[in-house]
């Protein structure tokens, strides 16, 4: 289904939040004021890495309008936190790890009393060499980051024999890959507002991709119950994984414990760029064999990934990328070692693709390498390896068969040769040459084997006749909260009218994981066709009463039941919350997203996959290597469109952010600082950026028991190799790193004898040439 | 730390107050330059001498004896929106909308962007534009070139008009910011250039500054002298091509190397000058 057939389907419906946003009327909770509330802010370290030799606040103490300044010494429960591993201080005791760590946190009456404070708080350091490249820190000789070094984790998968693998292969091709720093730019920076409530409870308004995951992790921070410490976290302004870990959260908490007061925190964006986490950079070696007929027979792949910092979840995304280091092709020879190391450059975590990109990249490179060396086209390599209906996955494990590999191929062959047989020779001018490039590309979702993949849901009746839905992950901008009455009206019958969603606050949702991983939508579908039979049970037998007809007579329906056969409403919602008095139908349920019923597989194997297929087109200005993508195309194969609105706002905009990724987007750094410290230097594709994007919705003929696949993030993952093989295309450099830097691009030119010597227009030049003799010769004359 | 905003009412007000602070001050027009300074974490001057209020000073540019007058207040955004711009300073108006976003340029002044040295001053440059300046009780008139030479010795010097000639038709005129992305976009390079030639394809003048980016904006007269005069010849191509990447002064940064620069600006003015004089 094209964006035309997807507009025209009556799901298409403009989102809830849509209009306000449109307009930037959102109150996003970083923008909520309390009467009396505190300004909060922190202190970050100066250094990269350092010992602390000392720390005195007794200055920033004595500053008019500052009522709190607070050090690990105030911390309560456990001075650390991470999703997974518990490694990141809330504040540093001895030692700071990178330039994002805090030694303090200020509350004070005005932002000039908190400037002030935070520039009188002393510390002083003892600095240590910085351990900025991870094979350097992979060193024996290296620094040691951590008591346990700095290798954060290690995950390797092999099949088969490489060795005998290369023996047998005609053609080997290897290289190294370079992926970015990617910020997430998230339009809110980090903040929110945290009241501390009469009854000695915490009200924490702050944005997160899981409430609870929060609480949870405050509370052992604070040393406190959960149950103390309500959560409010949507709506969210963007958070693409970057606001999935706590990042000021712990110091509105414990600013606003000590003080007795509301206290509000909001980054600025320089703040947000110090502290936030990034896209891992992953340096990943390459070595790929075939046959002379294309057939893969060996794949080689080391991955090292700069993790930063702090674990967040780098194990869980160096997992990710060694799961799809081999894609959709089916190769019998495989060895893939990755590492995730330890350096002080930031905190590297989860962002959308989730290591996949990275492997992507490199993966999709291999091919379009492979298919030169065999002077094949790069379509029908791709052909030779893919995997069939019902392959096993990457790790060999069973996952839910799909045909989806073959659908977005045929997506690719059908495009990439419209959009070819478009390129005419340009005449616009001799300087700029345009190429056309594909990948594809294969994608879990969810948090694979062993993960807490947990999930669930609540439906009920209120007390208006409004079908409630409570989930507790979260909306980030993703469009799930106009996903929701969507599925509710397919799942329930019921209309879209008569569901109410509420998400984001742990005192009103139940637990349903996080909004991560694609899962949001998915996980909706699951939970929903679980209550279904008791939700349908407990309605029919309040609307029977109040009908005074069988219960199976009835069924719902859009704003009611209605009778089984003659479709006539007989009881409304508000009539059955009428009837039901306060005892109004309510079904809860919790459940786990689908894993491989493989067990003894890899931990984090996934079992649902999605695929996406790409074809870029981009024009090379020859005289500078400026590289406009002039079309980016995508065909997704991600079960059925739930809300197609929302499916081709995901495929767009992470297509935008894959453009980012291949050409502009990198949170330099040298020695542990950031070069690029603000949206100034650190760029984002704007509207200029954005090409002619098509999509095409690829629906499957037969629907699993799977439903739909989510598709937040597979419009990110192949779209940087696809327009580094057309790059490759107009200029025959291959691109090994990103984003493409247009100097390296030059330079590589120009070593290929592409020089604008042998660009000036070929008649032209000619017509100038004797043009100039002819003049010359008039002249001597 | 919150500015300090002094509002003066006249030129001489304006200096006098900058005299008296001096360093921790500097004048403030539409201050876009200034904010991204202070957000990038530089330090900024604490004093700000706001321009609003100063009388006598229009607020959009005005044709007087084919010259523009470009005054301090006078944003990018009003160039733009110039019919009298559009018709005979085409070049100025497309050099404008290099300069930040739209609403960017409703702020941003033209004088502004001279001083910080942004992407406007390669053209002005070329075009032969003047200026002039409040500065120890009376006016000044300079070239921009000239300014640029000596501006480090009158730094309380207030620059309150921009002069800028008519376009001439038979002037072929090339302005290219190259950057990034394809807007809103600190420079790598700024560039703009100028060519005149008689009938028989003799070089009269060319023109070539650079800019942008941190650069010092400045002319190449080596290359210009290499031509004038000239008829276009292959090798005088190649000439031009090497001289103008010997000539340039620039620098390597996170995002592109010196040679890069060079490499480009060569590609870019030599691509106009065959391409000017083929056609």
């Amino acid at each position: 289904m094209d964006r035309d057939q997807l507009r025209s389907l009556p799901t298409w419906i403009p989102r809830p939040d849509g209009w306000e946003k449109a307009r930037g009327r959102m109150r996003y909770l970083t923008d909520l004021h309390h009467p009396g509330m505190l300004i909060g802010g922190v202190l970050r370290s100066d250094y990269p890495h350092a010992r602390i030799r000392h720390i005195d606040t007794s200055r920033a103490l004595q500053i008019p309008g500052v009522r709190a300044v607070l050090t690990w010494r105030d911390v309560p429960g456990l001075n650390r936190y991470g999703i997974v591993i518990q490694d990141q201080p809330v504040f540093c005791e001895d030692r700071v790890r990178y330039v994002g760590d805090v030694i303090a946190a200020v509350a004070a009456d005005s932002h000039s009393s908190l400037e002030q404070a935070l520039a009188a708080i002393q510390v002083v350091y003892e600095p240590l060499p910085v351990v900025s490249q991870p094979e350097e820190a992979l060193r024996r000789t290296s620094v040691k980051l951590h008591p346990t070094g700095n290798l954060l984790h290690r995950r390797t998968f092999s099949r088969g024999d490489v060795k005998q693998g290369f023996a047998a292969s005609a053609v080997v091709v290897e290289a190294v890959y370079e992926t970015p720093r990617q910020m997430h730019t998230y339009m809110e920076t980090e903040g929110g507002l945290c009241i501390p409530e009469p009854d000695g409870s915490l009200t924490l308004y702050a944005p997160t991709q899981h409430g609870y995951g929060d609480r949870a992790q405050l509370a052992r921070i604070l040393g406190w119950p959960e149950e103390r410490i309500r959560i409010v976290s949507s709506p969210i302004g963007g958070s693409f994984g970057g606001k999935d870990e706590l990042n000021v959260q712990p110091y509105l908490a414990l600013l606003a414990l000590s003080t007795g007061m509301p206290v509000k925190i909001h980054q600025s964006r320089a703040e947000s760029v110090r502290s936030g986490l990034k896209r891992h950079p992953m340096r990943i070696w390459m070595r790929t064999g075939a046959s002379r007929d294309g057939r893969i027979l060996a794949h080689d792949v080391r991955i090292v990934a700069d993790t930063g910092a702090y674990a967040t979840l780098g194990p869980a995304v160096l997992d990710f990328a060694v799961e799809h280091a081999t894609g959709p092709y089916v190769i019998d020879h495989v060895r893939v070692r990755g590492y995730s190391v330890h350096t002080n450059c930031g905190v590297a975590g989860e962002f959308r693709g989730f290591g996949g990109n990275q492997v992507t990249f490199a993966l999709e490179g291999q091919m379009d390498r492979l298919a030169d060396a065999l002077g094949m086209d790069p379509l029908e390599v791709r052909r030779r390896n893919f995997r069939a209906t019902s392959d096993r996955g990457p790790l060999g494990q069973t996952i839910a068969p799909t045909e989806g590999a073959d659908e977005v191929l045929a997506f690719v062959e059908r495009k990439r040769a419209e959009v070819q047989s478009r390129h005419a020779p340009s005449s616009a001018s001799a300087y700029h040459r345009r190429g056309v490039g594909i990948a594809v590309t294969m994608h879990g979702g969810g948090l694979g084997l062993r993960r807490p993949d947990h999930t669930g849901g609540r439906v009920r009746l209120t007390r208006h006749g409004k079908i409630e839905l409570a989930f507790g992950f979260e909306e980030c901008g993703q469009g799930v909260i106009a996903a929701i009455p969507l599925l509710a009206a397919e799942v329930l019958d019921c209309a879209v009218e008569d569901v109410e969603v509420v998400l984001g606050d742990t005192s009103r949702v139940p637990r349903s994981g996080s909004s991560t991983a694609s899962r949001a939508t998915g996980m909706v579908w699951h939970t929903l066709k679980r209550i279904r039979p008791d939700w349908e049970s407990k309605m029919l037998s309040i609307a029977a009463r109040v009908a005074e007809r069988r219960e199976s007579d009835l069924r719902l329906g859009p704003g009611g039941v209605h009778e089984r056969n003659a479709g006539r409403l007989v009881a409304s919602y508000s009539d059955i919350a009428a009837a039901a008095g306060d005892d109004l139908p309510e079904v809860e349920i919790a459940s786990h997203f689908p894993v491989t019923p493989d067990t003894w597989a890899q931990d984090g194997a996934h079992y649902l996959y999605s695929f996406a297929g790409v074809v870029a087109e981009v024009d090379v200005d020859l005289l500078t290597a400026e590289v406009r993508v002039t079309g980016l195309h995508q065909g997704v194969w991600a079960g059925r469109v739930v809300n197609p609105m929302g499916y081709v706002g995901q495929i767009e905009g992470g297509g935008v952010m894959g453009l980012g990724f291949a050409l502009m987007e990198d949170a330099l750094m040298e020695e542990g600082r950031y070069v690029t410290r603000n949206l100034d230097t650190y760029l984002i594709p704007t509207a200029l950026d954005v090409p002619e994007m098509e999509l095409d919705a690829i629906i499957p003929k037969m629907e699993d028991d799977h439903g739909p696949r989510g598709v937040g993030e597979i419009g990110t993952v192949a779209v940087a190799p696809a327009i580094a093989a057309a790059i490759h295309d107009a200029t025959g450099v291959w691109i090994t790193a990103l984003p493409v830097r247009q100097d390296v691009l030059l330079a590589e030119m120009a070593k290929r004898g592409e020089t604008l010597w042998r660009w000036m227009p070929s008649d032209a030049s000619k017509e100038w040439t004797s043009w100039g003799r002819e003049r010359i010769a008039s002249s001597s004359s | 730390m919150e500015p300090r905003v002094w509002l003066p009412t006249s030129l001489a007000e304006a200096w006098a107050c900058k005299r008296t602070l001096g360093d921790s001050a500097c004048y403030v027009a539409g201050s876009t330059w200034l904010q991204l300074r202070a957000a990038s974490g530089d330090t900024v001057p604490s004093e700000w001498i706001c321009v609003d209020e100063i009388a006598d000073e229009r607020d959009v540019p005005v044709e007087v004896d084919s010259t523009l007058h470009v005054g301090l207040r006078v944003t990018l955004a009003e160039v733009i929106r110039s019919s009298a711009v559009r018709r005979h300073w085409p070049h100025l108006h497309q050099v404008c909308r290099f300069v930040g976003a739209p609403a960017l340029r409703e702020q941003a002044t033209v004088v502004g962007n001279l001083v910080a040295q942004g992407d406007l001053v390669p053209y002005l440059l070329v075009s032969g534009a003047s200026l002039l300046s409040w500065n120890e009780g009376a006016i000044e008139e300079k070239s921009v070139s000239e300014w640029l030479t000596f501006r480090g010795a009158t730094s309380d010097a207030l620059v309150s008009r921009v002069k800028i000639p008519k376009e001439l038709e038979h002037v072929r005129f090339f302005m290219r910011k190259v950057g990034r992305r394809a807007g809103f976009q600190p420079a790598l390079v700024t560039i703009a250039a100028s060519l005149e030639n008689d009938d028989s394809g003799v070089i009269d003048d060319l023109r070539v500054a650079v800019g942008g980016g941190v650069h010092w904006p400045h002319r190449l007269p080596q290359v210009e002298a290499l031509v004038r005069g000239e008829r276009l010849r292959p090798s005088l191509l190649r000439e031009l091509h090497r001289m103008i990447q010997s000539e340039m002064r620039t620098y390597d940064d996170a995002f592109a190397t010196a040679e890069y620069r060079r490499v480009v600006v060569a590609n870019l003015v030599t691509a106009f000058v065959a391409s000017a004089l083929e056609g």
